[in-house]
C-alpha cells in the first residue's frame, strides 16, 4: 500500500494500530447491529450495510467495486477510482487493495481499507491481522465465545482456509505457522489458490490425489514438494478436508500443513536402508532363511531358492525343521526335487521375524567344494595301478562297517588274499608284466564278488576283500572260494599263460574282531597260514593263529639278530662215489643255532629269511664258512674234497653273484676247483639266457656247477643241453619206490644215460638203503648221497668221521 | 515314560553319518531310552525321503509324542536335541557329562 498524501493525516502514526482496531471493533458492532444482532447475520450482506452508522463512511466507488468483486479479479482502487470520502470524514483512504475474496469477508476487507486513516500506512501483514480477526469471529459462528483464531494462530502447524464456492479455491485465511513455514507473508496466501507454493513443480501427483479426494466430498490426505519464499524446498504434508454449510454444500476447504521435510528425508533413509539391505539379502550368494519356532519357513531368498532348487512360494509354509544349533557348522544334505543331492554348511542364528522369536539360517552351498574334495579323496583312496580301493579306503569302509554291525548286527568277512608266486612272475617276466598280472587279478576279484563289497589292492601282491552280509562263517568261506575259483583259469600275458594261486585268509566283523587294526592282522595271519599249506586254499582265522604269528614274528626278529650275531652254522653231508664208496666231497647245509629252540633246519627260517630279504646275506655267510672250511681241510688235512654249496634263483640271476664270490675265494684262499655251486633246476631254467651267461662265467673261474633237484622243474631237454653245468643231482622223490618201481627205475635209467650222453655226472639224493646203492651203482650213476652213507654233521664230527688224515690222501674230486 | 518314536534321514553313510546315528543313541540311552528309532538312507530311498517332504539331511522326526518335531543339523550339541525332542533334561537323571562315555571323541 501506497503512502497516503502528508495532508491527510489525522491521527498519531503511534496510535494507528489501535485506534484502528477500535474502530473496526465499531464497525463490526454496528454492522451486525443493523443486520439484526449477530455477525453471522452479515454474512453475504452488502457491504454499504456498515457506512452510514459511522464517521469513518467512505462513499465509495460501489459500482467499480461490485465490478471487482463480481469479476473475481485482482484490482487496485485507487482513489482515482472515485470520490472515495463522505463529506467531514477525516479518513481520507487513498487507496484499496481488494482481493478476490468470499462475498463474507469482501465487505470487511473493505472497511479495514476504508477504515485506515489517512495517512497511517498498514503493512499487509497488519491488514490481514485486522482482517482475520474480523474473519475468525465470522468463523466462530453463533453464540460461541471460543478463540477460535487465537488457537488457529498458536497451532503448531501450517492451516489455510479456502473458499470452496469461488473459483480456484482462493486461500480466505492462513495461520501465522504458514507464515513462519514458508516465508511467505499472508498478503502473498490470501486469494490465491496454494498452489502457488509448488513453484515450477508442478508434475507431482499430490495435487491430482487432492483434487480427486475433494470431488469425492472426502478429506485427503498427500504429501508434496513445497517451495519457500526463498525457493528452499520442503516436504509439506498436506490434510485438507471439505466444510460444509448449513445447507449441506462445502463451503470452504481447511487443510493442515505441515513441514515433514526432516521426518521425509528420515523415512528416505530408512527406505534406502531397507531397499540396500533387501538387495544384499536378495543378491547375497549365502541362502537365507528365516525358521519360524515351528521350523516352518518364513522367507527364502534368492540363494536359498537356488540351492534347495525350489521357488519361494514353495519353500515359504515348508517345514524345514527346527535347527539344533551346533558349534561348527552342521553339514547338510539337500535334498532337491529333482534328486540332485547338494551339500550345505548351515549355521543357523537366533533372531525375530514379525515380532516373533524365529531362527535365522545361512546356507552356504558347499557341493562342488565337497564333489572336489570327494574326487582328490577318491585319488587318495584308490590304487592307481588297478584302480581298486587302496588300504586307506579300506580301513575306511571297515570302520564303517563296524559302526553298521554295531547298529544292525550285521556280519561283515575281511578276506586278504596273496598271490602265490607272483614275485616269480614278476622277476623272470619283468615288472610290466606283473603290474598286467596285478590289474588282471584285480578284475577277476571284482567280477568274483557284488558291486557293494569293497576290493582293495593294499600294495604289492595283496588284495583284501571286504563282504557285508555274509550270514555265517560258512558265507564267509564261500565268498572265499569264489575267489579262489577265478584263478582256476591261466592269466594271458604277453603270450603267456600264466597259473597264479592265491592265499585268502579270513576275518570276520564283529567275531573275530571289531578292531580296524586287528581284524586285518587277523586275516593277514589267516592267509599266512593258508600260505603255511602250500597256497591255493583259504583259511579262516583261528585263536591259535595268534599265538603261532607272534611266534612268527619272534622268530623274524630272533632271525635278523641271529644272522647279525654268526648264529648260522654249516654241517656238512658228504657224497660219496658209488664205485667203491669213498668220500668225494660235501654239500654244505645251513643250520640256525637258535639260543631258544636249539639247532633248527632250514625248512623251518629259509621262507623268513627269504621274506625279511636276508637271503643274499645268508647266502654268501654260507659261502665264505664253506670256503673256508674247504680250504681249511686241504691246508690241514691235505683233503682233497669238494664243497658243493647252494645258491638261490636270486644270486644267479645277476653277475653280481661273480663279484660277491670272488672277494671270498680270495680270502679264504679256497681253490676254485674244490667248489660246486649247486642251483635248483627251476631256478637255472627260469631265465635261461641271463642264467646261462653266469654260469658259464663260473666255470670259467674254475667252478662247477650242479644241477639240484632234478625232476621236479619242468626244464625242456634242450635247454638241458645247453645250459652250462657238470653234474645232475636226481632229485629224492625218484628213489622213493626204487628198487622194486619199475617206472622209477626206469625214469633213473633214462636220466643217468641221457645226463652221461651230455657229458655230465650223476649224482643220487637221498639215498637211504642198501638196495638202493646197489641199484644206482648198477644203473651207472656216478655220486650218492644220503642217510645210508651220513646225515649233515657239523665239521667237527666230519674230520673225525670221514677225513681221518691217513684216508684222506686217496680222495679225489668228484667230478673226475 | 511315553515311547518315542523318532525317525532319522541319513544321506548315505559315511563316519559322519554314523557318529550322527551314535550321538542320537547315546543322548536317548541316557535321558530317554524308551524309544524306537528307524534310519533311512535318503540315497536309497529317495522317495520315501520324498513323500515325507524331506528338504535336507540330517533330519530327525519325532513322530510320537504327539505333535510331529522336526529337527534339523548334525545332533552334536546335547541340549539342542533335548530342548528340540522336549525332553527333560533331568527326567532319568542323566547329565551332560554322563554323555561322553558313549559320545563319539570326535564330535567333543
Amino acid at each position: 500500500m501506497r503512502a497516503d498524501s502528508p495532508g491527510h493525516n489525522a491521527q498519531s502514526p503511534s496510535t494507528a494500530a489501535p485506534a484502528t482496531r477500535a474502530v473496526l471493533e465499531q464497525v463490526l458492532e454496528a454492522a451486525t447491529d443493523r443486520a439484526g444482532g449477530t455477525e453471522a447475520a452479515l454474512i453475504g450482506r452488502d457491504a454499504r450495510l456498515v457506512y452510514p452508522a459511522n464517521g469513518f463512511a467512505v462513499d465509495l466507488d460501489y459500482a467499480a467495486l461490485d465490478h471487482a468483486l463480481a469479476g473475481h479479479e485482482q484490482r487496485t482502487l485507487s482513489a482515482a477510482d472515485g470520490p472515495a470520502v463522505a463529506p467531514g470524514s477525516s479518513a481520507q483512504p487513498t487507496c484499496w487493495h481488494v482481493r478476490r475474496l468470499p462475498a463474507d469477508l469482501s465487505v470487511f476487507l473493505v472497511v479495514v481499507d476504508a477504515a485506515a486513516p489517512s495517512g497511517v500506512e498498514h503493512s499487509s501483514d497488519q491488514r490481514l491481522d485486522m482482517l482475520t480477526a474480523i474473519a475468525a469471529r465470522y468463523w466462530v459462528g453463533d453464540g460461541t465465545d471460543l478463540p477460535l483464531l487465537a488457537a488457529a494462530e498458536a497451532a503448531p502447524g501450517g492451516i489455510t482456509i479456502a473458499d470452496a464456492r469461488l473459483p480456484d479455491l482462493p486461500l480466505v485465511y492462513v495461520n501465522a505457522m504458514l507464515c513462519r513455514m514458508t516465508g511467505y507473508a499472508r498478503a502473498d496466501f490470501i486469494g490465491r489458490n496454494c498452489r502457488f507454493l509448488q513453484a515450477g513443480d508442478r508434475e507431482q501427483p499430490g495435487p491430482a490425489e487432492i483434487r480427486d479426494a475433494l470431488a469425492r466430498d472426502q478429506p485427503s490426505t498427500t504429501e508434496l514438494w513445497n517451495y519457500r519464499a526463498d525457493g528452499t524446498a520442503f516436504r509439506n504434508r498436506l490434510d485438507i478436508a471439505p466444510v460444509h454449510d448449513a445447507t449441506g454444500g462445502v463451503s470452504h476447504y481447511i487443510g493442515l500443513q505441515q513441514d515433514i521435510t526432516r521426518e521425509h528425508e528420515l523415512e528416505q533413509r530408512v527406505v534406502a536402508e531397507r531397499d540396500r539391505m533387501a538387495a544384499i539379502i536378495e543378491a547375497s550368494p549365502a541362502g537365507l532363511l528365516v525358521l519360524d519356532d515351528e521350523g516352518c519357513v518364513r522367507f527364502a531368498n534368492p540363494a536359498a531358492e537356488q540351492l534347495l532348487a525350489r521357488s519361494r512360494e514353495t519353500l515359504v509354509g515348508a517345514d524345514f525343521g527346527v535347527p539344533v544349533p551346533s558349534a561348527e557348522p552342521a553339514e547338510l544334505g539337500i535334498l532337491r526335487p529333482d534328486g540332485r543331492i547338494g551339500v550345505a554348511e548351515f549355521t543357523v542364528i537366533r533372531s525375530n521375524w514379525d515380532g516373533e522369536p524365529a531362527w535365522l539360517g545361512m546356507l552356504y552351498d558347499v557341493t562342488a567344494r565337497k564333489e572336489a574334495e570327494e574326487e582328490v579323496s577318491e585319488m587318495a583312496h584308490t590304487d592307481h595301478l588297478t584302480g581298486l580301493a587302496n588300504r586307506v579306503r579300506l580301513r575306511e569302509r571297515l570302520k564303517i562297517a563296524k559302526a553298521q554291525a554295531r547298529h544292525t548286527g550285521e556280519l561283515f568277512a575281511l578276506l586278504m588274499l596273496d598271490l602265490d608266486r607272483f614275485k616269480q612272475v614278476n622277476d623272470s617276466l619283468g615288472h610290466p608284466a606283473g603290474d598286467r598280472l596285478l590289474q588282471d587279478v584285480a578284475a577277476r576279484l571284482e567280477g568274483a564278488v557284488r558291486a557293494r563289497d569293497t576290493v582293495a589292492r593294499l600294495g604289492g601282491d595283496e588284495f583284501a576283500i571286504l563282504a557285508d552280509g555274509v550270514d555265517s562263517a560258512d558265507g564267509a568261506s564261500m565268498v572265499a572260494n569264489k575267489v579262489l575259483a577265478t584263478f582256476a583259469e591261466p592269466f594271458e600275458i604277453d603270450q603267456y599263460s600264466i597259473l597264479v594261486g592265491a592265499s585268502v585268509g579270513i576275518a570276520l566283523l564283529p567275531q573275530d574282531s571289531t578292531d580296524v587294526d586287528s581284524l586285518l592282522s587277523l586275516a593277514d595271519m589267516a592267509m599266512f597260514s593258508a600260505k603255511g599249506v602250500g597256497g591255493s586254499t583259504a583259511r579262516r582265522y583261528t585263536s591259535d593263529m595268534a599265538a603261532r604269528n607272534s611266534e612268527r614274528m619272534d622268530v623274524e626278529q630272533r632271525l635278523r639278530r641271529g644272522l647279525d650275531r654268526d648264529e648260522l652254522v654249516v654241517h656238512y653231508q658228504p657224497q660219496v662215489r658209488l664205485a667203491d664208496e669213498t668220500v668225494a666231497g660235501f654239500e654244505a647245509l645251513v643250520r640256525w643255532q637258535d639260543p631258544q629252540r636249539g639247532l633248527v633246519g632250514p625248512d623251518q627260517f629259509i621262507r623268513a629269511v627269504e621274506e625279511l630279504g636276508l637271503i643274499d646275506k645268508l647266502g654268501a655267510q654260507v659261502f665264505a664258512i664253506a670256503c673256508r672250511q674247504v680250504a681249511a681241510w686241504e691246508s690241514r688235512l691235505a683233503a682233497n674234497v669238494t664243497m658243493a654249496v647252494n645258491l638261490s634263483a636270486r644270486q644267479v640271476r645277476g653277475p653280481e653273484l661273480l663279484d660277491s664270490l670272488q672277494p671270498t675265494i680270495a680270502a679264504t684262499g679256497v681253490q676254485a676247483a674244490r667248489l660246486v655251486l649247486e642251483l635248483t633246476e627251476s631256478a637255472a631254467t627260469e631265465r635261461p639266457k641271463a642264467t646261462r651267461s653266469v654260469l658259464s662265467e663260473l666255470r670259467q673261474r674254475g667252478m662247477r656247477i650242479a644241477l639240484d633237484d632234478f625232476g621236479t622243474g619242468f626244464s625242456a631237454l634242450n635247454e638241458l643241453r645247453t645250459l652250462p653245468i657238470d653234474q645232475i643231482k636226481i632229485d629224492r622223490s625218484f628213489l622213493a619206490g626204487v628198487p622194486g618201481d619199475s617206472a622209477g627205475e626206469a625214469l633213473i635209467h633214462a636220466i643217468i644215460d641221457m645226463s652221461h650222453g651230455l657229458g655230465k655226472t650223476v649224482l643220487a639224493e637221498g639215498v637211504e638203503t642198501r638196495e638202493q646203492a646197489i641199484f644206482l651203482r648198477a644203473a651207472g650213476c656216478d655220486y650218492a648221497q644220503g642217510f645210508l652213507y651220513e646225515r649233515a654233521l657239523p665239521a667237527a664230527d666230519i674230520e673225525q668221521r670221514w677225513l681221518p688224515a691217513s684216508q684222506t690222501g686217496a680222495t679225489g674230486g668228484n667230478t673226475e | 515314560m511315553t515311547t518315542y518314536r523318532l525317525k532319522l534321514y541319513l544321506s548315505g553313510r559315511t563316519p559322519e553319518t554314523d557318529r550322527t546315528i551314535d550321538k542320537l543313541r547315546a543322548i536317548m540311552a541316557d535321558y530317554h531310552d524308551d524309544y524306537e528309532l528307524e534310519i533311512i538312507d535318503v540315497l536309497s530311498d529317495p522317495q520315501r525321503a520324498e513323500d515325507d517332504r524331506i528338504l535336507a539331511t540330517p533330519t530327525l522326526v519325532r513322530e510320537l509324542p504327539q505333535p510331529l518335531r522336526r529337527l534339523i543339523g548334525d545332533l552334536s550339541d546335547t541340549q539342542g536335541v533335548l530342548l528340540g525332542l522336549e525332553i527333560e533334561p533331568t527326567a532319568t537323571g542323566g547329565g551332560v557329562d554322563d554323555i561322553a562315555p558313549h559320545g563319539d571323541p570326535g564330535v567333543r
